[in-house]
């Protein structure tokens, strides 16, 4: 194999798949990036064995076909430190030759026959979508799954086509997120997967905006699902179990609802978060007429006190939530007002930004 | 302000406890070790025994061997630690900056405190005086401005005495010492010294920095400045950890695996019920089981999140219970302690069954029902 490429793409290219190779493996070939060079362009592909990356570098000149197999971590430490606009990469002898304009270097390369296979990913998508609405579908819903918790099935985005309706829902079982799109384009199959958190934030980190649309599939067999831009491809095992019954939770008896300027209730939570600490992890809304007041209160430190107008309808109502659920929600919405539905202080809240997202938390307790 | 700070340590401490409880003891070689084991290790010995050969460190086999008439008690650990609160509250009086070092041994930073009790000295013939009018317990007492000159002040003046080593004179008074009396200093590093010709601790004064941090790395650092008599560390205070303890000491001893669940079970109620009463949440228990032959079991575990619930708490101490018993021995007592307390607001969960609502309910119910006609009124026999 012999090729000429642009630096920055390559770099870009083993940054996206360097979030797959894992440092500490009983399997050191999965610390290696394959690079396989054909016509003119050049695969990269990783893989851990649970999720496999493909990106395609277009900016390269082929004088020889191959592939070769090297560690992705040096192989990226050599890109990234180089200065030379583009670099040419060579097999011979088991070594893979990198040379720059006053550098040449020299890397053992593995034997590619040993490395697992990368699904390719071929074949019609499910469904298609803008790379916009993805990320306001994703941004809307991964922040609220579960990382690392006994529950498994909740540790990834629910995705849910029906009838060319696509919804979003995650949750790590204090608060639910759930984002409603339409698919550019769709088939008529019905499809209910769990995409795990890894792969999505992977994914959203590769794809660009310029990327027009992206395809997603879900294989035969409903034990994988494909992610795929014009540059990337991401393949990965969905998470297997079962999804919580997430529609019983999502209260339909509101009788109370606050309009508020967004940015004002962020920075009024942040604020009175400031005065909370582990023990007293809590903020206290107080809605009372046009005034919504938000108390912090921590032992032994003190106490915030932050007020704010808000349109409120209904009987006045005191509740407590985590701040950290509410600020993680309020910084990914769009929309410059927001609603929030409450019914009593121990039943869960509603915040909705616009008619298709909705997010779902549970107060906590004051008494 | 110069520091004054005074070490006071019992010596034999459980001998000296044990001999309060059985004055016959008095005068005879004692020796502290389990007796139902040969290769049991000595914990403390009395001066008779020690004269002998006896050593703490030492199997009872070998004590024995050495002094064929020496009384042998089983360690009771919770009289030694009954006694040892006893002291610290005593010398608590005189100062609240009191570091608590072990059973029967505490450092107290007297600093400041001469208008009150007079010159240090004073205060430490008084406590001195004190914990002999209360606990009939001998202590020596060391007063020098810094901690590791004050515990080899008491050191030297064993069993029992005062030694006050004033400002400035710290280093002649380690001066003609052996190096093993300085903190860190084992058997192997002194033989290290030894072979280096450095036994006393002028001696390693007379050393270099360079020299000794060359032969020892860091602790040679340690060395230069422990044998000047330098030593900064400050006296910390007793940190009070918050927590809820019940125990019930069996009125047989017994090993009954459902009379033991009886009475955790009991003992869980009262500790939860306690907890609610200080509107409080523990995130950690520990069961102990002390066994009829003094013997202790003894495991954790983590509680998450925090309850106060009776019946969660009652299933974790049964679990706690399960993986404690690892003996056959018949039981004697038992303690469960709760602990990471917190009295914050609990954040409820959207998929949550009903269980721990229904749990509350009836916690409060019995609460009631308890508070108004007592703790009989109404038991679990489950």
């Amino acid at each position: 194999m012999k090729l000429r490429v642009n630096r920055h793409e390559l770099a870009e290219g083993l940054a996206a798949v360097s979030g797959v190779t894992t440092s500490r493996t009983p399997k050191p070939i999965l610390q290696c990036v394959l690079m396989e060079a054909q016509g003119d362009c050049c695969v990269l592909k990783a893989t851990d064995l649970e999720m496999s990356v493909s990106f395609t570098v277009t900016q390269v000149e082929v004088e020889e076909k191959g592939d070769i197999l090297v560690s992705a971590d040096k192989l990226s430490q050599i890109v990234r430190e180089s200065g030379d606009e583009t670099l040419l990469l060579e097999t011979g002898e088991g070594l893979c030759h990198v040379r720059g304009q006053d550098s040449h270097f020299q890397i053992y390369q593995q034997d590619t026959r040993e490395f697992p296979p990368v699904p390719s990913g071929g074949g019609p998508a499910d469904f298609e979508l803008e790379t916009g609405e993805l990320r306001r579908l994703v941004g809307w819903t991964a922040f609220a799954a579960a990382r690392e918790t006994s529950r498994y099935a909740i540790n990834g985005v629910l995705w849910e086509l029906q009838k060319g309706h696509l919804s979003l829902t995650a949750t790590d079982g204090r608060r639910l997120s759930h984002a409603e799109g339409k698919p550019k384009t769709t088939t008529d199959r019905s499809l209910r997967a769990i995409i795990p958190i890894k792969a999505l934030n992977l994914f959203m980190r590769i794809v660009g905006e310029a990327e027009g649309d992206v395809g997603i599939s879900v294989t035969e067999n409903e034990n994988q699902v494909v992610l795929r831009s014009s540059r990337a491809t991401v393949t990965s095992a969905l998470v297997e179990g079962q999804f919580p019954n997430y529609r019983d939770v999502i209260p339909t008896d509101s009788d109370k609802q606050a309009d508020l300027n967004t940015a004002e209730f962020l920075s009024a939570i942040r604020r009175a978060a400031l005065l909370t600490n582990d023990e007293s992890r809590s903020v206290k809304l107080s809605f009372q007429g046009d005034e919504l007041v938000l108390t912090g209160r921590a032992p032994e430190e003190g106490e915030a006190v932050v007020r704010m107008l808000a349109a409120f309808q209904g009987e006045p109502l005191d509740i407590g939530f985590n701040p950290v659920f509410l600020v993680d929600a309020l910084k990914v919405v769009e929309s410059d007002r927001v609603t929030l539905e409450l019914k009593a202080s121990n039943r869960p809240g509603i915040l909705r930004c616009g008619p298709n997202m909705l997010y779902v938390v549970m107060p906590l307790n004051l008494s | 302000m110069e520091r004054e700070i005074i070490y006071m340590t019992v010596t034999n401490f459980a001998v000296a406890v044990e001999r309060v409880v059985h004055p016959e003891l008095r005068g005879r070689p004692v020796v502290v070790a389990h007796r139902d084991a040969a290769r049991s290790i000595v914990t403390s010995v009395s001066s008779e025994a020690r004269a002998e050969g006896v050593r703490p460190g030492m199997t009872l086999s070998r004590a024995i061997r050495y002094c064929g008439r020496a009384v042998v008690l089983p360690p009771n650990e919770s009289l030694y630690g009954r006694a040892s609160r006893a002291i610290f509250r005593v010398l608590a009086g005189f100062s609240p900056l009191l570091e608590p070092s072990g059973h029967g041994h505490a450092y107290l930073d007297v600093t400041g405190t001469g208008r009150l009790f007079g010159p240090p000295r004073d205060t430490a013939w008084k406590a001195q005086k004190e914990i002999r009018r209360q606990l009939r317990l001998d202590a020596s007492l060391g007063i020098a401005s810094n901690k590791m000159v004050s515990r080899i002040a008491s050191e030297v003046i064993q069993p029992a005495g005062l030694q006050d080593v004033p400002h400035g004179n710290e280093p002649s008074f380690l001066s003609p010492l052996s190096v093993r009396l300085l903190p860190g200093v084992g058997p192997r590093t002194e033989t290290q010294l030894a072979d280096l010709n450095l036994r006393i601790i002028r001696d390693v004064a007379a050393m270099k920095m360079e020299h000794l941090a060359l032969a020892f790395g860091r602790l040679g650092f340690t060395l230069y400045q422990h044998a000047r008599g330098i030593d900064r560390t400050p006296v910390y205070p007793m940190q009070a950890v918050p927590a809820v303890e019940e125990a019930k000491v069996l009125p047989e001893d017994s090993n009954d695996f459902d009379l033991l669940q009886r009475v955790l079970r009991e003992i869980s109620e009262r500790a939860a019920r306690r907890l609610r009463e200080k509107k409080q949440r523990t995130g950690r228990m520990e069961l102990c089981v002390w066994y009829a032959d003094h013997r202790e079991g003894r495991r954790g575990l983590k509680i998450a999140p925090p309850v106060q619930s009776s019946t969660i708490l009652c299933a974790r101490a049964l679990t706690l219970l399960d993986l404690v018993m690892e003996r056959r021995t018949r039981v004697r007592s038992m303690r469960l302690r709760l602990t990471d307390l917190s009295a914050g607001s609990v954040q409820m969960e959207l998929f949550a069954d009903p269980g721990p609502e229904r749990h509350t309910k009836l916690d409060l119910a019995l609460d009631t029902l308890r508070h108004r006609y007592g703790d009989k009124a109404i038991v679990n026999v489950a």
